[in-house]
């Protein structure tokens, strides 16, 4: 009853108040532009249709606290409670681009947050599964994706580290949570062929990120990508 | 009501020993609730009330003198009530310092933080200079009880933090103020005299009863992350001025702690628990039953690379926390480890709290553990190692956001690397491992300030010393005593390709095996390794856009990488992902500093400086709080001259 009673409380508190109709609409399309202009900044290039597809069409607000709504579509992350963020959308573009999704593909979200990257991802991938491992987020995440009818997305509260055994082998995941190291078991439930994508930094800030392939014959080799047009040496080098 | 012929000492003396406690106090408060480099803020904080009191006293010295004495208590008590009341307040405003660049409001609940916490000063330095003012031709002796008091108050509140908690210690500094009105009820004679009793009742009341602060980490900092876990517990608290220390168990999700471990490794480490130190780390403590074969994940890190070069090395562990680069040691069948914490009660834990978990691995016949600061160690041994290993003991994250930026640490200075030398045996290794960070700094700062320490030391050619390696986490890197050989190369090399780890510099090496596993846009690491050595190296550094200058012992702020001049550019980057190449404490002292200069009490406080000053003061930008590019004070700051990059 008492988990009720707080699941029902956070509902509230992310979906009040009632949203008439999609009055952000226009503001996510600036936002959607700004992303791309910003991605076609640095070296990273265009991102792809899909990508710049799912970002027009999720709605942002709906995944950050009421209180924080005017700044919902703002290209900066948000705390979104129990000392987690909402990413900057800048951040969810380039990691969703970078796992280059294909419409049949199976995706891991290890670290659910706000539900906003899994929708994201629903958008493109034919299943995602993501798992949080802070309870009240991730039964606030689980509830809010159900209302929004994001049938595609499964969540659950618990431990990353071993992955979603059941639903492995995946076409890509992606590890949100900050974690010391790659867990082996999710090296091992990527398909050959596979993406990983891991931001590093903290929670208002990515550093970098790391992308993990897994070639066929099993080995996995990484770059890390600055998402940023920043050259740290001045010329003369 | 007529001046007391002979000012109130006893009690000068206490108000005096409570402000400077309370100031001391607030700085361990702040790194626990915050970060440490608000203990800076603390400081400015208390200078702010101390010259708006100042100013206070000035303006209103008419209608206070006939009343100083009864004014004295009065900013006495009330110094007793917003000593806990300004600290419960500050913690009620909802400032996140990590959001301070993102959002402007941000600044207004710091303003509101620093405010908060200068009013406790503003009343210490009140009682203070009116005792002063009221008695001028005794002021030697109000000040040499002022002067005591503050030494006994520091060295005071140090020691009753190794007895209890910083919010015991803040009641107990209640108390003590109000016994100091209750003292300077009773040396200045005042009426009604039962007053001198209520406040020694309202001291013993606060000694007793009165509840402790609860103090509330920022939901951001790494412990609490960690509680935040489903299954966490606390299962042991210690506090000491060096640190408050939280141990954290989690059975259903355990830490798995291995920083940069290889991409390729299998094993995953065995249970831990997290040892945090201020809310940040976790230092992890390891479970360990003797059994060597599940601490095979420690071969997997980069730090390992030293136990693939030597043989069985003696090694000396600086900053051995809970004891991770022990159990390296000992995977490694190390015959002798010679381990340094400096923190009493964390030697404590592993060797007696939790002995039977971490398989008294402080008490095995080949530890020794020393309890000692690590540089002082150094200084003091005659003994030689096959192998220093300087520990990683901060947190990623606040080593990422470039929290300590603006400390100072000796572990990592010129001299200190120098004196790490002279410890080895010949042929013996210095291993330093630090995050990664990208853009290079941390590992370009280090193998800058190895090339010096090198040179200072007499070595001809530091190029045939050094090798460094990183992994998609870590970077560590080697100094040798001896020039590596072949035989060494081709030890690096295999531990590298098994690990997927790319050398990121050694003797003879060629660029295009810089990046090789984990690919980088270009090989940053190798070429900045090759300049640092180059005889353009200082060049190297000055056009860095980070600041990689060697850190010495006069200037020892290893962590600071922020240079003012690519500030500009990184802030017009944020929303490109730029935020995270800021040293957070550099935005941060500026705001402060920013808001202090234009806050009206400092303003108040300072006026015929800044009437003085104004001419010269250059313009500030709201945003970034620096004087623009045309400002003369670049002109007067900078040698540069009009055709370097940043000139323009």
């Amino acid at each position: 009853m008492k988990h009720l009673l707080a699941l029902a409380a956070s509902l509230l508190i992310f979906c009040a108040p009632p949203c008439r109709g999609d009055e952000y609409a226009a503001e996510r399309q600036r936002m959607v532009k700004q992303v791309q202009a910003d991605a076609a900044e640095i070296s990273y290039g265009v991102l792809s249709p899909q990508v710049v597809a799912a970002m027009a069409k999720v709605e942002r607000h709906r995944f950050v606290p009421f209180w924080l709504r005017s700044l919902a579509y703002h290209n900066r992350p948000l705390p979104i409670g129990h000392g987690q963020t909402i990413s900057q959308p800048f951040v969810v573009a380039l990691m969703t681009d970078l796992m280059r999704l294909k419409a049949g593909d199976r995706v891991l979200e290890v670290g659910t947050g706000s539900g906003y990257q899994a929708a994201i991802l629903a958008g493109i991938a034919a299943s995602v599964y993501s798992i949080e491992i802070v309870e009240p987020l991730g039964k606030e995440a689980g509830a809010l994706l159900k209302s929004l009818g994001y049938r595609n997305v499964q969540t659950r509260v618990g431990d990353g580290y071993y992955g979603w055994p059941e639903a492995a082998p995946f076409n890509a995941i992606i590890v949100t949570a900050a974690a010391s190291h790659v867990p082996p078991p999710l090296i091992k439930q990527l398909k050959p062929g596979g993406r990983m994508v891991i931001p590093l930094g903290t929670q208002f800030m990515t550093q970098s990120l790391m992308l993990v392939e897994k070639n066929p014959d099993g080995s996995v080799t990484s770059q890390q990508i600055l998402p940023v047009a920043f050259v740290p040496l001045t010329g003369g080098h | 009501m007529k001046s007391a012929p002979r000012p109130p000492l006893y009690a000068i003396s206490l108000l005096s020993a409570c402000v400077l406690a309370y100031e001391v106090l607030l700085t361990r408060l702040f790194g626990i609730v915050l970060w440490h480099h608000f203990a800076y803020m603390i400081i400015s904080a208390a200078m702010l009330g101390y010259g708006a009191s100042g100013t206070a006293l000035t303006l209103l010295k008419e209608k206070i003198a006939p009343h100083s004495g009864a004014a004295f208590v009065v900013a006495t008590t009330a110094l007793a009530v917003l000593m806990p009341a300004a600290f419960w307040l500050a913690q009620q405003v909802p400032f996140n310092p990590l959001e301070l660049l993102w959002d402007r409001s941000q600044l207004n609940k710091l303003l509101a933080v620093y405010l908060l916490m200068m009013l406790p000063f503003f009343c210490g330095g009140l009682g203070i200079g009116l005792m002063f003012a009221q008695f001028g031709k005794q002021s030697s002796r109000v000040y040499a009880c002022d002067i005591l008091g503050a030494g006994l108050g520091s060295l005071g509140v140090i020691g009753a933090l190794f007895l209890l908690p910083p919010p015991q210690v803040l009641a107990a500094l209640t108390a003590l103020a109000l016994l100091a009105a209750s003292i300077a009820v009773a040396e200045l004679k005042l009426r009604p005299g039962w007053l001198m009793e209520l406040f020694l009742g309202l001291a013993v009341l606060a000694a007793v009863a009165l509840p402790p602060i609860p103090v509330h980490l920022s939901a951001y900092k790494d412990l609490s992350q960690a509680l935040n876990i489903v299954g966490a517990r606390m299962v042991e608290e210690r506090n000491s001025p060096l640190g408050q220390i939280t141990v954290v168990e989690n059975t259903q999700v355990p830490l798995r702690y291995a920083p940069g471990m290889s991409l390729n490794a299998t094993s995953e480490p065995p249970p831990q628990l997290g040892v945090y130190v201020d809310g940040n780390g976790p230092s992890p403590l390891t479970k360990f039953d003797g059994n060597l074969a599940p601490l095979g994940y420690l071969d997997q890190l980069t730090s390992a690379l030293p136990y693939h070069l030597l043989n069985r090395p003696r090694v000396l562990v600086l900053g051995a926390g809970a004891g991770s680069d022990v159990l390296q040691a000992l995977y490694h069948g190390s015959p002798a480890i010679d381990a340094v914490e400096l923190d009493r009660n964390v030697i404590d834990l592993v060797g007696n709290r939790f002995r039977d978990y971490a398989g008294d691995l402080y008490g095995l016949p080949n530890v020794h553990v020393h309890e000692a600061e690590a540089r002082g160690f150094v200084e003091a041994s005659s003994a030689h190692y096959d192998l220093v290993q300087l520990a990683l003991l901060d947190s990623f994250a606040t080593s990422s956001a470039g929290l300590y930026g603006l400390s100072e640490n000796y572990l990592y200075t010129v001299e200190a690397m120098q004196s790490y030398l002279d410890r080895l045996a010949p042929g013996g290794m210095l291993s330093v491992t630090r995050w990664l960070a990208l853009p290079p700094r941390d590992a370009l700062k280090l193998f800058a300030t190895a090339v010096t320490a090198l040179e200072r030391n007499g070595v001809t050619d530091p190029a045939k010393r050094l090798v460094m390696i990183r992994g998609w986490k870590t970077v560590t890197l080697l100094v040798k005593n001896g020039d590596f050989t072949l035989h060494d190369i081709g030890a690096i090399k295999r531990f590298c390709r098994t690990r997927s780890f790319d050398m990121a510099y050694y003797p003879g090496m060629r660029t295009i095996d810089g990046n090789r596993y984990n690919r980088l846009a270009q090989p940053y690491f190798h070429e900045g390794a090759v300049a640092l050595l180059g005889p353009q190296r200082q060049a190297f550094i000055d056009q860095y856009k980070f600041h990689i200058e060697p850190a010495t012992d006069d200037r020892p702020h290893f962590f600071r990488f922020f240079k003012w001049e690519a500030a500009a550019e990184l802030f017009a980057l944020r929303e490109q992902g730029g935020m995270a190449l800021f040293d957070w404490s550099y935005p941060r002292l500026s705001r402060s500093s920013a808001f202090r200069c234009r806050s009206p009490a400092f303003m108040s406080s300072n006026w015929p400086a800044l009437v003085w000053a104004r001419p010269c003061w250059p313009r500030i930008d709201p945003i970034t709080c620096m004087p623009p590019r045309s400002s003369p004070i670049w002109r007067c700051t900078s040698s540069r001259d009009a055709n370097h990059p940043w000139s323009g």
